[in-house]
């Protein structure tokens, strides 16, 4: 995806390349041409050096044949000036052709042959102080000096011709050089222009359809950023009367987080009181149940007391049957008797009374087992009642002692629970009061939630004031960006 | 000491009291206005029994039952060495058959009769004015009564009954000879 800022910098890249590769292709022919000039420059200072070289000894030879013909020290002017002269410019001929080995040789041999000259010149001058005009004249006219002299034009002239070979080359390369670089200057530039025209043309065409595309999107968007502006701004006003009422129950929850809090410090206070009393009541009902278990072993020994009672009741019924049978057969046996006696007439009437008498004896004995047998009845009677109500008495102490047992676990349950509610009303309260403390810090919260909204609420309204403003310049922008949208 | 103690040794007191008047005067005097009665229950009716109608009073006695076409007749038991017939009073009476818990020996000793009855209630001496005659008389056996504490008893006449045996074994032996 090429952005706006991809192909702008693409556009100026590719024109600041063409810029580049024009700038670099023409500083290349500059230095070409400036390096070439300064060759041109040298060969110049090359040939002015062996004009120079040329001048001296010809100064030097001018000296000598002043002094050889007049004989007069001040002709030796020229000759002493090119004494001092020719080494110089040996020393800086050697330089400037110190890159051409060629003509280093040639300034070597031309040095040699400058050297052998001012020797013969040297030699003649002192020939003609010594010997006189005569017999110098005789050895300059055997032509050696002038064989030498010779010798030296040709070496400095064939030096001079090789240099200006080289002058005139390089000239050409300026020439060259020069063309070179008002080629690569046109054709660049052109080059250069027409690809910033396409470049420019491109871009325009991209940019205005891409920003006016963005531009519609940005004229519907800040529409829509109108009216979510305008609905959030609703629900900020709805979020601040709710933030209002929420507040107020977050200060009426706190008011009741206290009142717990108080009543949970009454509930755990009101529990350890209660654990004392259920520990009391639980000494109380340990000894009750002892006490209850005590009374069970009584009612148990009653039992077994009732039991032998019962038993020994039965034993006596046995007995007493053994009489009552005893005593009916007594009876039997004086009814019989009497009927004897009755028999027997006068004789028996002495032992008709004894019979009679036995035979009450035996009825009284039998009308006092009745009555036994009666008591013995309302004892067993009274025995079973006993047994039972004691039975019932042992089971009732049984259920008794189990629920004393039960209470005592009961109370010991409670006396647990009651410990584990005096903690857990310590954990309320402790619990109230950190909530008092959160309900204190979400108030606080809440107030800055408020607050928020309320600059929320004014920062919307901000907000639907900017994307209004934001639709005109979009729709401005819209039109300055495409001159069809108008 | 309890009450019930000194009621126990006042009865004590007067048991032997009696016993000791039972001893002081003849032995004659003052019997012979009295009626000895035997208190006997039949088919849940009381009844008495003259004790000088009686030869003796048997209990539990084992009875061995017979073939016979004598009505009343339950069986023989043993008494005094002898087989002796038992018939049921209450047969006699007319009164559906009860238990044979009671004997009360009659007739002649020689050849006495058993009469069982279902219980024996007690012993009873009446005075003459205690005994009435019964005006109707509905069985030919009961021809009085006693008034004993408040409530009267049929007294069964055991000769008339013993009489009434005789003439059926009679009968008996006459249509036994009859061809």
């Amino acid at each position: 995806m090429w952005t706006f800022g991809k192909r702008i910098f693409a556009g100026f890249a590719l024109s600041w390349a063409l810029l580049l590769v024009v700038g670099a292709v023409s500083y290349s022919r500059i230095n070409v041409l400036a390096s070439t000039a300064v060759a041109v420059d040298h060969s110049h200072k090359v040939l002015e050096h062996l004009a120079a070289y040329m001048g001296a000894l010809r100064d030097a030879e001018t000296g000598q044949r002043g002094f050889v013909i007049t004989g007069e020290e001040n002709y030796l002017e020229p000759y002493n000036a090119a004494i001092v002269a020719v080494p110089r410019i040996q020393s800086e001929l050697h330089e400037l052709v110190a890159d051409n080995p060629t003509q280093l040789a040639r300034v070597a041999d031309a040095d040699r042959l400058a050297s052998s000259k001012l020797a013969e010149l040297k030699r003649t001058i002192e020939r003609r102080r010594t010997a006189g005009l005569e017999e110098t004249r005789k050895e300059i006219t055997i032509g050696a000096g002038k064989a030498l002299m010779d010798d030296f034009r040709v070496a400095l002239s064939a030096m001079d011709h090789a240099e200006r070979e080289t002058l005139a080359q390089r000239a050409q390369d300026v020439a060259e050089a020069s063309s070179s670089s008002r080629v690569t200057i046109i054709v660049g530039t052109i080059v250069a222009l027409l690809a910033v025209v396409i470049i420019a043309v491109w871009l325009t065409g991209t940019l205005t359809t891409r920003i006016g595309t963005a531009v519609q999107h940005l004229q519907s968007s800040s529409a829509e950023l109108q009216a979510a502006a305008a609905q959030q701004a609703s629900g900020a006003r709805e979020s601040s009367t709710a933030m209002n009422e929420i507040t107020t129950t977050i200060n009426e929850l706190l008011a009741t987080s206290r009142q717990i809090a108080e009543s949970a410090a009454r509930v755990a206070q009101v529990a350890a009181e209660t654990s004392t009393a259920s520990k009391a009541g639980d000494t109380t009902a340990q000894r009750a149940h002892e006490s209850v278990g005590s009374i069970r072993r009584q009612v148990d020994q009653i039992v077994t007391h009732m039991l032998d009672l019962g038993k020994k009741s039965q034993q006596i019924g046995s007995i007493l049957e053994i009489i009552n049978e005893l005593s009916e057969q007594t009876n039997i046996l004086a009814i019989n008797a009497t009927i004897e006696a009755a028999g027997a007439g006068e004789a028996g009437k002495r032992f008709s009374v004894v019979a009679e008498e036995i035979r009450k004896l035996a009825d009284r004995v039998g009308g006092s087992t009745k009555e036994i047998r009666v008591l013995i009845e309302e004892i067993r009677a009274a025995v079973n009642t006993t047994v039972m109500a004691t039975e019932s008495g042992s089971k009732a102490v049984d259920l008794g002692a189990r629920q004393f047992g039960e209470v005592t676990v009961s109370l010991q349950q409670i006396n647990a629970l009651i410990v584990t509610t005096a903690e857990s009303a310590r954990e309320i309260q402790l619990s109230t009061k950190q909530q008092s403390t959160a309900v204190e810090q979400v108030n606080l919260a809440v107030s800055n939630v408020a607050k928020a909204t309320r600059e929320n609420e004014t920062s919307a309204s901000e907000t639907v004031l900017t994307a209004t403003q934001i639709s005109t310049q979009s729709r401005d922008l819209n039109r300055l960006v495409r001159s069809d949208a108008s | 000491m309890s009450e019930r103690t000194l009621a126990v040794a006042a009865r004590v007191a007067e048991l032997r009291a009696a016993f000791d008047r039972g001893f002081e005067g003849a032995p004659s005097a003052g019997r012979e206005r009295l009626t000895d009665l035997l208190l006997i229950g039949v088919g849940g009716v009381p009844y008495a029994l003259r004790v000088h109608e009686t030869i003796a009073l048997a209990g539990d006695r084992k009875i061995v039952r017979v073939p016979s076409p004598m009505p009343g007749l339950l069986g023989l038991c043993g008494f005094r060495g002898d087989s002796v017939p038992v018939f049921s009073i209450a047969a006699l009476l007319g009164h559906a058959p009860g238990s044979t818990a009671w004997l009360a020996m009659c007739g002649p000793r020689t050849a006495p009769i058993g009469l069982a009855f279902d219980a024996l209630e007690g012993y009873a001496s009446a005075s003459a004015s205690q005994v009435h005659p019964l005006a109707e008389r509905s069985c030919p056996h009961l021809s009085s009564t006693v008034t004993l504490e408040g409530s009267e008893r049929a007294i069964v006449d055991l000769p008339s009954l013993i009489a009434l045996i005789e003439r059926r074994e009679i009968e008996l032996a006459r249509a036994s000879q009859e061809p």
